[in-house]
């Protein structure tokens, strides 16, 4: 790695440290680094930045930070880029800057979401070419990165695949043997990973998704949950993924479901406030087709809270201002969607709006207009 | 109404047709190729020469198919970018040919990101009435297109997806329904859509489904054995519905008729034969699945590797 991109990740140390590292060239940072790099597809800074360095140009080549990972969206799409054409050295270089950091976007992402996000869906859903791929990566790099939890979600998405998401009665004897066995694989390729890759937090998603998927790690599950929580308290997925499989419609309940979510609220408030409880609801509801936050056991005030604690914090991309309101239409808080769309109208997403958007039409409709299911508890039929 | 269109004489001149439709996959990507950037002359074209085509591919499929699966796919998904891109289509050439099918589209999509895709206990009461006024729209925008149009089958498969999906429309479907499989009687989507309407989950029942379902066999037997009968309810079967085609009311032995007649009539497909495997599983039907996957075996491309698969384990045993 060359200095301008190490440095780029330590972004919370004052400048003129900055300066002075790059200014020394500091051991191991340069000098254990091929003298030229390759270059990402999408960086397209001056020549020099790529050049052998010498300390007199240092101080020019801070402005050399290579850029990519500076948005959410952004960063995912970069490391998609990269598995579309695979180059292994900009992967592995791409997977390390992204994977072992502890930094956040400004959005509150943490990096690592937007590459396990992108890994996801380049090796989870993509069958037998994301198979090849991530035999390609460990045979080319080795597997002390994130290769071996690109093999992990390769089995666990040959898991899914095979056991389909329908209801459990659908699922075929056959299908769940395979099932099972194929999220042994996976764990079993997590258990061998490198100490590092152990201790990030997509490796803490992987354990826990699959822990809490098979019965046979039943008496696993809340020791990987606290295990998962000391690491990276304020990690959503941490919480939502209990929570979507504590769903009543995989035999949970909303009281179940709630209670992660108080979990959540106790592990986080001093940092986040009820932040990661509101985040954590609207996660799990937002590609949720059969219920509404209404029918949960939510607790709205804490959720008003969270939205609050949220635009205080600046945790949220423009859109997820939307959801939010969307979940007031659902309980019928037409003030809060009200308030919730005014500060989506302010961002940046606001131009693609439409104006046939119901819950914008119900947020705008005066006080005494009907209320909306959540409120008035009217349940239509199971058909257009 | 103004669009210029193509004459018949150089649209069924066979030396004047490139290769860019011989076959579905990649009409439709062709097709799609254009939306990206929009060249509408070209985009014109492609949909004269797809969508008012009587052919059909190899694999079975209507040329149109692959014109409507792609236009309906991309307006659904771009959303208010797919409504500028249709308004600049039927600027550039006018509302004669499938741009305006494109508006239908736009308004019938817009109906249902109103609503969302989830059940009815789900939406609230803002997003029923934006569900039908879009529906309406969309309804009157077909009632008002072109008499080509109105002929083909794109027309007649939205037509059939809006009285269904609208209960003041309901008085309709029959005679909807009738029209379409007059028209297209072995145009597949005719009968799907309301075989899925029929569905248990939007309050039919697997009853309904398999009048349909006879009914298109009814309409398509002479000509096709019971093929259609087997790949509608293999496309019903073919979505997460929490259900099985063992929970429904299919005769299995039509099923496995359906299958052989429609491998007679249409060129092999590797997916189709291994999706009627999955339905064979679904009944336990060990057999057929093993048959099934001897055919899959022959004609798949045994490069591209193969995902680890529970049904064949079934089969082979």
């Amino acid at each position: 790695m060359r200095a301008g991109s190490l440095l780029r990740s330590n972004v919370g140390l004052p400048a003129f440290y900055l300066a002075i590292a790059a200014a020394l060239w500091l051991p191991g940072v340069s000098g254990a680094q091929p003298a030229e790099q390759k270059r990402y597809p999408w960086d397209h800074q001056p020549g020099e930045c790529f050049q052998p360095s010498t300390q007199a140009d240092d101080l020019t080549r801070l402005s050399c930070a290579a850029p990519g990972w500076t948005d959410f969206a952004q960063a995912k799409t970069n490391f998609d880029r990269l598995l579309a054409d695979p180059d292994y050295d900009l992967i592995e270089r791409a997977a390390n800057d992204l994977g072992f950091s502890a930094e956040r976007f400004a959005s509150g992402e943490y990096l690592f979401e937007a590459l396990y996000l992108s890994m996801v869906g380049n090796f989870q859903i993509t069958g037998v070419q994301g198979a090849r791929q991530a035999a390609e990566w460990t045979a080319a790099k080795g597997g002390e990165g994130y290769s071996r939890l690109a093999e992990a979600l390769v089995y666990y998405g040959q898991a899914w695949n095979v056991r389909g998401s329908r209801a459990a009665r659908t699922v075929s004897p056959e299908a769940w043997d395979l099932f099972y066995s194929l999220l042994e694989k996976s764990d079993a390729t997590l258990n061998v990973s490198s100490e590092k890759l152990r201790r990030t937090g997509p490796w803490h998603a992987l354990k826990l998704s699959i822990a809490f998927h098979h019965p046979r790690y039943k008496a696993d599950r809340l020791t990987l949950l606290k295990s998962a929580i000391a690491e990276w308290p304020d990690y959503l997925a941490v919480y939502t993924i209990p929570m979507e499989i504590l769903h009543p419609r995989r035999g949970g309940s909303f009281e179940l479901m709630e209670g992660v979510a108080q979990f959540a609220l106790e592990n986080t408030r001093t940092k986040h406030g009820a932040a990661i409880y509101a985040l954590a609801y609207e996660w799990i509801f937002r590609m949720d087709h059969r219920h509404s936050i209404a029918e949960s056991n939510v607790d709205w005030p804490t959720m008003r809270l969270g939205f609050r604690d949220v635009e205080t914090k600046r945790m949220v991309r423009p859109w997820m201002w939307k959801n939010f309101a969307g979940l007031a239409c659902q309980v019928g808080d037409r003030t809060e969607a009200r308030r919730l769309y005014a500060l989506y109208d302010k961002s940046e997403d606001a131009a693609s709006r439409t104006d046939s958007d119901p819950c914008r039409t119900y947020a705008n409709a005066p006080s005494d207009a009907k209320d909306a299911i959540g409120a008035s508890g009217a349940r239509g039929p199971r058909r257009p | 109404m103004d669009g210029k269109v193509i004459p018949d004489a150089v649209l069924l001149n066979p030396a004047c047709r490139g290769q860019d439709w011989a076959d579905y996959e990649q009409s439709k990507s062709n097709f799609g190729s254009l939306l990206v950037t929009p060249d509408y002359d070209l985009i014109e074209r492609a949909s004269q020469e797809l969508g008012f085509s009587r052919e059909k591919f190899a694999t079975g499929e209507y040329l149109f198919e692959a014109l409507y699966t792609t236009l309906s796919t991309s307006l659904d998904f771009d959303g208010a970018h797919g409504a500028r891109f249709v308004e600049q289509w039927l600027s550039a050439k006018g509302s004669a040919g499938y741009a305006y099918l494109g508006k239908a589209l736009v308004q019938y999509h817009g109906a249902w990101k109103a609503r969302g895709t989830g059940f009815a206990n789900t939406v609230t009461p803002e997003a029923w009435d934006a569900f039908y006024k879009g529906l309406a729209e969309a309804n009157a925008t077909l009632d008002s297109s072109s008499a080509m149009l109105k002929q083909m089958g794109p027309w007649h498969a939205l037509k059939l997806a809006i009285v269904f999906a609208h209960p003041k429309l309901e008085s309709e479907r029959p005679k909807a329904l009738q029209a379409a499989s007059l028209a297209w009687p072995d145009y597949l989507t005719v009968y799907s859509i309301p075989m899925e309407r029929m569905h248990p989950r939007w309050g039919g029942s697997y009853e309904l489904m398999e009048g349909v379902a006879r009914f298109a066999l009814d309409r398509t037997k002479a000509e096709h054995g019971a093929s259609i009968y087997a790949l509608l309810y293999e496309r019903q079967f073919r979505e997460d519905c929490d259900c099985t085609l063992a929970d429904s009311k299919a005769d299995w032995t039509l099923m496995k008729q359906g299958f052989r007649d429609a491998d007679k009539r249409r060129a092999l497909q590797p997916l189709r034969t291994k999706r009627f495997a999955a339905l064979a599983c679904q009944v336990r039907d060990r057999d057929e699945a093993r048959r099934l996957y001897e055919i899959y075996d022959k004609v798949r491309d045994r490069s591209a590797g193969e995902e680890p698969d529970a049904c064949r384990i079934f089969a082979s045993k």
